[in-house]
């Protein structure tokens, strides 16, 4: 601080020391200096300095022009390495990290599976990923008069239970997630539901078959499909 | 429909973004913690020079800017330039561009870091001789020279007020002859020579009274310390003049432990190490 009156006359000098070009004091190259400036070339480092005869007046220093290029002291104040400016900038980061993280974690994974084709638009599901149509009578039979035509019964049962539960889902305006269960599906339909009780015996009977890996006679398909009828009559009107 | 095998597939892609930005987050972070340093390592002052002069002469030599850990059992020889001549408070910013030019203290140490150093491996301090005009104007002149009471307050924080002043030789350029190992005489040249007189250390460069570099105790823990109380010695702009980087060269080596330098095994006489703490 005290320095100050002395830079300002200094500043005011700037002329006369320009002149006094003679101060500037080179000292002699030796190898073993050469050899150092051969190995920081194209290293990025600085080591120009020009030496002042310390007996004789200093240089301006602020009519140099390397100075213009020097960031204002405003920005230098503000460091990051732990002084007391520094906080707002790491809380600023923190807060917009942190930000970005909830926003995936919270909404990435539904939007994930909203972007799936819905259940209602085969166009859709033509145009989504092959691996999320595993079972072909999931999607493509509709009608009861295609499901009975299935000669395998145990697939025709399983497509038969998939179908009405599908169905009675949609009907209730839920949207049917690929991630439920079976059992999930049902237990998200009201209570109330009518063939509500149908639709839980073909649920397990299916299951039963998927799962199980049981026959399935013909008097039993014959039962389900005379218990879920009513199912489908009335949710295709 | 219940094809819960397919759901973590669909997870993978957010999870992976989630990452990504927080690896980028860091990286901004580091990047711009790191950049302030950087400027001082590289420019007229700092000493960045110094370990691609030793790494060009095959010597194990590298540079920290601080943010990790290191094992000390793998140094030989931790160099610590002070830019701080007040070790216990912390330092003003400047507001102004003089007062930017005449700044003595550009980064903030504390006496317990040097004193840790120390502790952990064979530590130089390297005392602050020029303020932060020298490096952004490239000139120099005594009127950028640090207060040497300051110097000599942060000497005397470290090595105890016994160990006596701080000074500067007001002569353009002052030699010092230097004994090498091998044998050889080399001259160290330094630039309106700061010396410290050194009372109670073992000279190395210079003498008691006008002494340069010597083994020195660190005050309080008796710790062993180098002193080297003119930077331009080992700096960027100091290791073009006379044999300074001749002398760095082959002098370095011989500063680490004792037993390395005895160590019958060949290899592990090049696995010294040298590190150079701008900073922590």
């Amino acid at each position: 601080m005290r320095l100050f009156p002395l830079l300002a006359v200094l500043v005011l000098i700037a002329p006369f020391a320009v002149a006094q070009d003679g101060a500037l004091t080179t000292p002699e190259v030796t190898p073993s200096g050469e050899a150092y400036l051969d190995a920081i070339s194209r290293q990025g480092i600085d080591s120009n300095v020009a030496y002042f005869d310390p007996t004789a007046a200093a240089p301006a220093l602020t009519t140099e022009e390397r100075l213009a290029q020097v960031e204002e002291p405003q920005r230098e104040a503000w460091r990051w390495d732990g002084s007391g400016e520094a906080w707002p900038f790491g809380l600023a980061a923190a807060i917009v990290l942190i930000a970005i993280i909830i926003f995936f974690a919270r909404f990435g994974g539904n939007i994930g599976i909203m972007l799936q084709p819905t259940s209602d638009n085969p166009h859709a599901a033509r145009r989504g990923p092959r691996h999320a149509r595993t079972n072909a009578a999931d999607v493509q039979l509709r009608n009861l008069a295609e499901i009975t035509g299935i000669t395998d019964r145990r697939a025709a049962l399983v497509a038969l239970a998939q179908n009405a539960l599908r169905k009675a889902v949609t009907a209730n305006g839920l949207l049917l997630r690929q991630s439920w269960t079976d059992r999930e599906a049902l237990r998200r339909l009201p209570a109330d539901q009518r063939h509500l009780a149908a639709l839980r015996d073909l649920v397990r009977a299916s299951e039963r078959v998927q799962f199980g890996g049981r026959d399935v006679t013909e008097p039993e398909f014959a039962h389900h499909v005379t218990q879920i009828t009513p199912l489908f009559r009335e949710l295709a009107t | 429909m219940s094809d819960t095998t397919q759901q973590p597939v669909k997870q993978r892609p957010e999870l992976l973004l989630i990452g990504i930005f927080a690896i980028i987050g860091l990286a901004v972070l580091l990047y711009f913690s790191s950049q302030q340093q950087q400027q001082l390592r590289s420019s007229a002052s700092g000493m960045d020079g110094l370990d691609v002069w030793l790494s060009a002469e095959g010597h194990d030599a590298q540079s920290f800017a601080g943010g990790w850990t290191i094992s000390a059992e793998t140094l030989g020889l931790v160099i610590t330039p002070l830019y701080d001549t007040d070790l216990s408070e912390a330092r003003n910013a400047p507001a102004t561009k003089e007062e930017l030019l005449l700044q003595q203290d550009e980064y903030d140490l504390w006496l317990w870091q040097i004193e840790e150093r120390a502790y952990l491996a064979q530590t130089m301090v390297v005392l602050p001789k020029w303020r932060s005009g020298v490096r952004l104007t490239g000139l120099s002149h005594p009127i950028l020279l640090v207060e040497p009471e300051r110097t000599q307050d942060a000497l005397h924080l470290i090595a105890g007020e016994d160990i006596g002043t701080v000074g500067h030789i007001p002569r353009p350029f002052s030699d010092f002859p230097y004994q090498s190992p091998q044998g050889d005489s080399l001259t160290a040249r330094l630039y309106v020579a700061q010396v410290f007189e050194g009372q109670g250390c073992d000279p190395i460069i210079g003498d008691v009274g006008e002494m340069i570099l010597g083994f020195c105790t660190v005050d309080g823990t008796g710790d062993d310390i180098l002193v080297l109380s003119d930077p331009d010695l080992l700096n960027n702009h100091g290791l073009r003049l006379g044999a300074n980087a001749r002398i760095a060269e082959t002098q370095m080596p011989e500063l680490g432990p004792v037993d390395w330098r005895v160590d019958p095994d060949a290899d592990h006489l090049l696995a010294c190490r040298f590190a150079l703490w701008s900073n922590l």
